[in-house]
């Protein structure tokens, strides 16, 4: 469009660059100038030829308001365009010529004289200058001044000054004609270059308007595959509005999924949290029982170093009563031994008493006692013999046990020191337990935060993809309306490139 | 007279007679003290002699001293047990009595209900004394 206006803008310059009024104006005052310095130059002419006698001296004093009438006439039309009134100095140097040449006519011999070619000039003149009516009016005024002349002569009216013949006259003749065609040939040249500088600005502008069309035309066809282009882009954007809102639809979906999850994960963090709270008060009383039951295994522990030291003791008595059991079973060996001897004695005497005879029956009788005595201290020696026996085996059993009993004593103190160590290490398990319980609380309790922030976030992420959907669906709709203006874009370039072919 | 005497396992009878004493032996010394520079004592494991599975542990034993011309010998048992002034002694039959190689035993001994064969110590120990090497004698 711009470049339309500014086609239309250089087609109206075109149109009136040779009416242009400042060229006029410039070129009318060149030719006012033209015109005094032609008009002053015969008269200097007809002043230098009156003084050395050619021409009567008589045409010296006219010389001098021709060339006051000339002045005034430039003067004045130089000034009018000086003013910018154009109209006004062409109208002031044609017809202020006209009646000069008039005046002329008059002071050079009347309608018969040389002066009389003159009228041509204005009425030249006014076919450059002057408007439309100019020439038509100079010609008639011109005749009308012509006629007034003829008849005022005729009727004896109006003398002419100046009236020669002969020689003079054609000097005169000569010099008015040469002024005058001078001054036409002058007028023609300024016609002729303005003429000429007129076709070239045509053809430059037909040139100008002829390359602003075709980039015109490029501007159109380029229009054209823009217009293409954007159909082509309106409809892609349709397609990715499509499925711009499709996704926008589904990340709200996604998002509402994805916002029950975090709800549901917040609820799970808030059991988790209670259960944390009740993992580290357990931990706790944990702790503290763990605390007793160390104290316990302390005690137990010196209770075992009690009970090793006093099995210790019971087995140094024992071992020390067995020790004495074998004195006494050493003993009683010995009075076994004295048992049978005595036997063996009571039995020999019994023998030499019975071999006495009758001597020897007393003697046999204390034998006998003696004898059964020692029978009875020997079964009485053997029974204490197997008591202490018994006594011995019971002893070393005791020994045994007692050795066995500290040995278990000491695996006791043992597995009561390692009892200690993992009751201590159950005491730092506890006390870490403890205090991941509070530290999971408190992670649980950010993050249900967290949770809660993540599901208010999700919220406004899902109001912004309801939001984007709906922009989406704006953004289809303008699609398929760019779509459509693309569409009749390239429908009216189609057609303006038809007509233009 | 009957001298009742146990071994290891076996219970039998002896005459007294046939012995000088009865002592206790439980060590070398009871047995040196048996024993002469000329003639010493020999020690016999009586029940091991008479059944070779009737072997006694070593330890205290009862002597009975047996004199032979030569050396005397001493049968150890475990005890002895006790003196019979009246016994009835039932001599073997000629049967069996007429089968054995030595007449170690002469009777049989009805004491307690229960028999007991009366040995003919004197009779063992020379036996004992016949079958010993001779450097051993």
């Amino acid at each position: 469009m711009r470049q339309f206006v500014r086609s239309s803008r250089f087609l109206g310059l075109a149109a009136d660059l040779q009416g242009s009024e400042t060229d006029r104006a410039r070129l009318l005052v060149r030719l006012a100038l033209a015109f005094a310095g032609a008009v002053t130059i015969g008269a200097i002419l007809f002043a230098i030829l009156s003084l050395i006698g050619i021409m009567p001296s008589s045409l010296v004093a006219t010389t001098i308001p021709i060339i006051l009438i000339v002045v005034i006439i430039a003067g004045a039309t130089a000034m009018a365009v000086r003013m910018g009134s154009n109209e006004l100095a062409t109208s002031v140097f044609l017809y202020g010529t006209l009646v000069f040449v008039a005046a002329l006519n008059y002071m050079a011999g009347g309608i018969t004289g040389p002066a009389i070619i003159g009228y041509s000039f204005p009425i030249v003149a006014a076919g450059m200058f002057g408007r439309s009516g100019d020439v038509v009016r100079l010609f008639i005024l011109g005749i009308i001044f012509y006629l007034i002349a003829a008849i005022g002569e005729a009727s004896g009216l109006i003398v002419p000054l100046n009236i020669t013949d002969g020689t003079i006259r054609l000097i005169s003749f000569a010099i008015f004609l040469v002024a005058s065609t001078g001054l036409i040939g002058y007028l023609a040249l300024i016609w002729s270059s303005s003429t000429a500088r007129f076709v070239a600005q045509r053809e430059a502008q037909a040139e100008e308007l002829f390359r602003t069309n075709q980039r015109l035309m490029e501007k159109n066809i380029q229009q054209v595959e823009l217009g293409s282009d954007l159909a082509q882009s309106a409809s892609e954007l349709l397609s990715s509005s499509h499925e711009q809102a499709g996704g926008a639809t589904q990340q709200a979906s996604a998002v509402s999924e994805v916002s029950t999850t975090i709800e549901e994960l917040g609820s799970t963090a808030r059991q988790i949290a209670l259960a944390a709270e009740q993992v580290a008060e357990a931990s706790q009383r944990t702790l503290e029982n763990l605390s007793e039951g160390q104290d316990a295994v302390d005690r137990s522990i010196q209770a075992m170093d009690r009970i090793r030291s006093r099995m210790q003791d019971v087995s140094a008595r024992v071992l020390n009563l067995g020790e004495r059991s074998q004195q006494i079973g050493e003993i009683i060996d010995l009075i076994n031994d004295l048992s049978d001897e005595t036997h063996l004695l009571a039995l020999n005497a019994a023998i030499e008493a019975a071999g006495a005879g009758e001597h020897g029956r007393r003697f046999a009788v204390v034998a006998a006692e003696v004898k059964s005595l020692a029978n009875r201290a020997l079964a009485a020696a053997k029974e204490v013999k197997g008591v202490i026996a018994e006594i011995q085996k019971a002893t070393n059993s005791a020994v045994l046990a007692a050795e066995e009993g500290g040995k278990e004593v000491e695996r006791g103190v043992e597995l009561a020191h390692s009892a200690g160590e993992v009751m201590n290490e159950i005491v730092m398990v506890a006390e870490r337990t403890a205090q991941s319980g509070s530290e999971i609380s408190l992670a649980t309790a950010q993050q249900q935060s967290a949770s809660e922030q993540v599901v208010e976030t999700m919220r406004e992420i899902a109001d912004v993809a309801r939001r984007t959907a709906a922009g989406a669906r704006q953004v289809q709709d303008s699609a398929q309306r760019l779509t459509a203006i693309a569409n009749r874009l390239h429908g009216l370039s189609a057609t303006d490139s038809g007509q233009r072919r | 007279m009957i001298v009742l005497i146990s071994t290891a396992t076996r219970r039998y009878a002896i005459r007294r007679d046939d012995l000088t004493s009865m002592q206790v032996v439980a060590t070398d010394q009871d047995l040196a003290s048996l024993s002469t520079a000329e003639r010493p004592a020999i020690p016999i494991d009586l029940g091991a002699l008479l059944d070779p599975a009737d072997r006694s542990a070593p330890g205290r034993k009862h002597g009975l001293v047996v004199p032979l011309r030569r050396r005397p010998i001493v049968f150890l048992v475990e005890r002895v047990e006790q003196s019979i002034e009246q016994a009835t002694i039932r001599p073997l039959p000629t049967l069996i009595s007429g089968c054995l190689r030595d007449i170690w035993a002469i009777g049989v001994l009805d004491f307690d209900d229960q028999l007991i064969i009366l040995l003919d110590l004197r009779a063992v120990a020379r036996s004992s004394m016949a079958q010993r090497p001779v450097a051993t004698r």
